[in-house]
């Protein structure tokens, strides 16, 4: 089903259908959706960066946002479905950097020097796509303890997402989500510098 | 690190972030005395958690990266932005984050403000508006605004401006810190009025003017703040002074038509300036050209307020001067055909009322004096009634009072007086007539004007030959109204009187006998005796149906009542009453009819509790402008929804704006009914939740302890509904490690859940347990034991018991880890810990207590 990537007319009600789907517990409608979006990401994403500047940058939260507004048309979903396609865009966001992250990565192994940084959820790509790897992977420790986290810091860091908007993806009070931030932010310290440790 | 050891670590991490930071190093230290090494890694990832960049340059996170996961924009401190260093956030909106910053050349060294967009709200309609913001900054050159300096271009290719840095406090603080009289606080006033009047004159309108946006330098000078979302008026539209429509930010501080989403003109800015001015002179002692210079700047109609800032000017110089003002007070005629628009129906009543009772009271009469001719006597008083009427009316004119304008307060009371003075020898019709002038003003919510006509109608019809009906009347109405006032008990006998006057006259039921049935199921639903009030409801709402129709108004109404009335748990059956009530009374009585309104209101209330926040959030943005419209915003129905609506924005996470209408609700309430009323009560236990959620924990303690006094004060000193902000105060202080006062405080709240709900309520259980844990925590295991042992034996017996029971008995477990009674504690425990079924918090908690009992019993074996 490629519907949504040729921008059909119906693509609102589609997405809204396979949203309603996963939130009745159709786990298979999760896994439809995100390659979905993971590609429209990757395609904005992609557009914005081959603008050719040297200092491109890639703000992604404009991306889900924009994202956000070409899925679900001028009416919007609801708040429920809002909430879980902003859940599922940042899951997507997080493949799309990483995937440019390690792509960056083996072009410096290959003798390329092509770095990238993450400024307040804008991407340049002027810096060290190992840091945004070690976040990754650091992630991946983290999710083992608790995917809470996981999902706060896909919402925070990687879809720059508010706080009000991450504690809608997340269907937690605005409370936890400030909460669940924080802890994210303490423990996800914790596991990179250990990761450096000797 | 093993799981266990990370779960631990994880809570004392949630535990501590829980606290305000400056508590956070005691509570780190507290755990240093029980575990120094867990202390020290709490420690570093409490580092980890906090805001700026706290890792060395050089380590595995430093940089960019590593500062783009500290809070927003934090990085930018010490760094150069154009010509400044930036030095401190000093504040942050929806759209930018304000800093201090300094430009340092040479000698010169200057303080400014810097305004930076925030990321991810860079839409180009934001970036336009900022744009915007800089234009009429740029022309506007008057003393009393913040200057522009500067602009530019920051990181991530957000713009900046650059202004003038305002030291100073928000006006009302700096009024009243000041102890400013009050031409002081009016010529303050007038330097924003000049501000804004300059504004104007550059076709600009602020639409943001609040107390937060007006800072006063220590030297006096007030100064205006934020054009972020001002608009340039278009002077090719058709009046020169029309906008288009956005939003408010502030609630609280909106005009009506920015509620409404109408156009926004010069005239919202006078509005705004209004209740400045009016916040500003809330305790001085106003005259009538002052209350007269207030209302036409409130006036809910903008072409009725000052055209602009100027004109308001111009009226408070004058006032300041001792001249004549050019706001004239309200024409009566009007007012008064407001007055009919909002209380058709009571002005309806009270007519039918008059013609009807000439009727009854001439049979009374008759009786009384039989020698009298019947139908010259039906003459005489229907005659009389409605010359009193046209005179009560005509008394009014502007003809016959000289230009003075009266109000409906000062008609009802002429209407008294002449009842009370010409018609000694009737009092059945006397006690009509107070009954229909009381309700009048019930309506107008003047309780302490109308309360005492209904008690003389009451005393009149008491006296023999007692009229059953009659009485039965003016018992409902001022049973109506001390229910109002609060005096449940009092509402509950009149009521009770009421119902059986009128069920004695109508064994069958009648719309009457409803109308007595809803207001005393009202009372019981109130009292917390929900099966009567039930079993009432459904009998108002079978006997209108049958009398009124069951699409009726009458209906709507008591299905609104019982929907409201509903309680947890019940929240699915309460909307779809409510839903019936509101569709019933938008279709038999408009959708702009006061209870349309407020049956909007209850639905929102209900959509709140089902945890659908953002549509409770549309229908009181709906109702509202409505509500205050009809009904003034002294209007306890007003406040009530208004006090609503801050819970909801509390609720949604918009604690400040929540702070601000609670202390505009506080203010009126206290306005009105004086400050020990308990309405103030959910007031205050309100503010003590939104100052918590903002970590103001001093303020959320003051406020739950006022709560708590003003209950006691206005229901006696140990009334269950006092357990609520008690609750909060406990909790309160437990979080705030002030265990023994927590535990004092918990004990009140048992004591007053047992006292008012029976020893066996349900809602013992929350403040049993937390008791059990601190008296674990304190040493004392025993205590704990007997605490749990209690709540096992409510818990269990309640639906879900099982799962319920599962975080007590997880806490048993320990507990007799504790009390050294391993056998039993290791049976409870491994049961709870192999047990899927149980939530993993108790899990977590029986590991725990295994871990230590493993730890006891090697220590033990160890010792021997």
């Amino acid at each position: 089903m490629t519907s949504l990537s040729r921008e059909t007319a119906d693509a609102p009600g589609e997405i809204t259908r396979l949203l309603d789907a996963h939130r009745q517990g159709d786990a298979g409608a999760f896994g439809e959706l995100l390659p979905l979006v993971y590609d429209d990401l990757r395609r904005l994403a992609r557009r914005q960066l081959g603008r050719g500047r040297p200092d491109a940058v890639l703000d992604t939260t404009g991306l889900v946002h924009e994202l956000y507004l070409k899925l679900a048309g001028p009416r919007g979903f609801d708040s429920v479905n809002r909430g879980h396609f902003f859940h599922l865009a940042a899951r997507a966001m997080r493949q799309v950097v990483i995937g440019y992250a390690r792509k960056r990565s083996s072009a410096k192994r290959g003798g390329g020097r092509v770095e990238t940084t993450l400024d307040d959820g804008h991407l340049a790509i002027a810096e060290d796509a190992e840091r945004l790897l070690a976040v990754d992977a650091a992630l991946a420790r983290l999710g083992e303890r608790d995917p809470r986290l996981v999902q706060v810091v896909e919402c925070r860091f990687f879809a720059g997402l508010s706080e009000s908007e991450t504690a809608e993806a997340l269907g937690t009070s605005l409370r936890t989500a400030q909460r669940d931030w924080n802890r994210a932010r303490a423990w996800l310290r914790e596991e990179l510098a250990g990761a450096s440790a000797p | 690190m093993s799981d266990d050891t990370w779960r631990v670590l994880d809570d004392l991490l949630a535990a501590a972030l829980e606290l305000p930071p400056a508590d956070r190093a005691a509570f780190v230290e507290h755990e240093r005395a029980a575990n120094p090494e867990r202390a020290a890694r709490l420690e570093r990832l409490l580092a980890n958690a906090a805001t700026g960049d706290s890792l060395s340059p050089g380590g595995a996170f430093a940089g960019a990266l590593g500062r783009s996961l500290d809070a927003e924009d934090a990085h930018l401190t010490g760094r150069i932005l154009g010509r400044y260093r930036v030095e401190e956030e000093i504040g942050r909106g929806g759209m930018a984050v304000v800093f201090r910053a300094t430009r340092a050349e040479g000698d010169f060294r200057q303080t400014v403000a810097i305004k930076l967009l925030k990321r991810g709200v860079d839409t180009d309609e934001v970036v336009r508006r900022f744009e915007r913001e800089r234009q009429i900054l740029a022309q506007a050159d008057h003393p009393n605004l913040a200057r522009l300096y500067d602009a530019g271009v920051g990181p991530g290719g957000r713009p900046y401006l650059v202004l003038e840095h305002v030291d100073g406090r928000p006006i009302d603080r700096f009024a009243d810190e000041e102890r400013l009289d009050l031409p002081a606080r009016l010529r303050l006033f007038r330097q924003v009025v000049g501000a804004v009047a300059a504004a104007h004159r550059n076709l600009v309108v602020h639409r943001d003017i609040k107390p937060s946006n007006v800072l006063v330098t220590a030297d006096g000078h007030a100064k205006l703040l934020d054009f972020g979302i001002a608009k340039l008026l278009d002077p090719t539209a058709e009046d020169g002074k029309t906008a288009t429509r956005l939003r408010p930010m502030t609630p609280a501080f909106a005009s009506p038509e920015q509620l409404a989403g109408e156009a926004i003109t010069t005239a919202t800015d006078v509005y705004q300036l209004g209740l400045l001015l009016r916040l500003l002179l809330r305790d001085q002692r106003l005259d009538r050209d002052l209350e007269t210079l207030l209302a036409t700047a409130l006036r809910p109609e903008p072409e009725r307020r000052y055209g602009g800032a100027a004109e308001l000017g111009a009226d408070v110089d004058r006032y300041l001067a001792g001249r004549p003002l050019a706001a004239r007070p309200d024409r009566f005629s009007y007012r008064l055909s407001k007055f009919l628009a909002r209380h058709r129906a009571a002005v309806v009543v009270f007519l039918v009322a008059l013609s009807g009772i000439a009727g009854t009271v001439t049979v009374a009469t008759l009786r009384l004096r039989a020698e009298r001719d019947r139908a010259t006597a039906a003459a005489t008083r229907a005659t009389r009634s409605a010359e009193m009427l046209r005179g009560l009316f005509s008394a009014a004119a502007p003809a016959a009072t000289r230009g003075q304008d009266m109000t409906a307060r000062a008609l009802l009371e002429r209407g008294a007086r002449q009842v009370l003075a010409e018609l000694p020898e009737e009092p059945e019709l006397a006690a009509e007539l107070l009954t229909e002038i009381g309700t009048i003003y019930g309506e107008l919510a003047l309780y302490e004007e109308g309360q005492p006509h209904l008690e003389r109608a009451v005393e009149l019809r008491r006296r023999p030959p007692v009229d059953g009906p009659g009485l039965a009347r003016s018992l409902h109405a001022l049973g109506r109204m001390v229910f109002a006032r609060g005096d449940f008990a009092r509402a509950r006998r009149l009521h009770e009187e009421a119902l059986a006057l009128r069920r004695s006259a109508a064994p069958s039921g009648d719309a009457k006998v409803a109308a007595s049935a809803d207001a005393l199921a009202q009372v019981l639903a109130v009292q917390n005796e929900l099966e009567p009030a039930r079993r009432l409801f459904a009998e108002a709402l079978a006997l209108y149906e049958a009398s009124e129709g069951p699409e009726s108004a009458e209906v709507g109404r008591v299905a609104g009542h019982l929907g409201a009335h509903l309680r947890r748990g019940e929240e699915e059956e309460a909307r779809r009453w409510l839903e019936r009530s509101a569709r019933v009374l938008a279709a038999s009585l408009g959708p702009d009819h006061p209870d349309t309104a407020e049956a909007e209101v209850a639905l929102a209330e209900n959509l709140e509790r089902l945890g659908e926040l953002d549509a409770a959030g549309q229908r009181y943005v709906h109702a509202l402008p409505l509500l205050e419209r009809i009904y003034g915003v002294e209007h306890p129905r007003y406040l009530d929804a208004l006090f609503a609506f801050a819970v909801l924005e509390d609720e949604r996470g918009h604690h400040g704006e929540a702070l601000e209408i609670l202390a505009r609700v506080k203010d009126l309430r206290t306005r009105r009914l004086g400050g020990d009323h308990v309405a103030l009560a959910e007031v205050w236990n309100a503010i003590g939740v939104a100052e918590r959620s903002r970590e103001n924990i001093v303020a959320a303690e003051a406020a739950f302890r006022q709560a708590a006094a003003v209950h006691d004060r206005a229901l006696g000193a140990d009334h269950v509904d006092a357990a609520v902000p008690l609750g909060n105060l406990a909790k309160l202080l437990e979080q705030s490690r002030r265990t023994g006062e927590a535990m004092v405080v918990y004990r009140q709240v048992v004591g007053r859940f047992e006292r008012g709900l029976g020893r066996d309520h349900p809602a013992l259980t929350v403040p049993l347990s937390r008791l059990a844990e601190l008296e674990l925590g304190a040493g004392r295991p025993a205590v704990a034991e007997e605490l749990l042992r209690r709540v096992l034996g409510i818990a269990t017996r309640l639906p879900g018991g099982e799962h319920a029971v599962a975080l007590p008995r997880a806490t048993l477990g320990q507990t007799l880890v504790a009390l050294g009674r391993f056998v039993e504690a290791e049976a409870l425990l491994e049961q709870l810990a192999t047990d899927a079924s149980v939530h993993e918090e108790a899990r977590r908690r029986a590991r725990e207590g295994l871990a230590e009992l493993a730890r006891r019993r090697g220590g033990g074996q160890g010792g021997s």
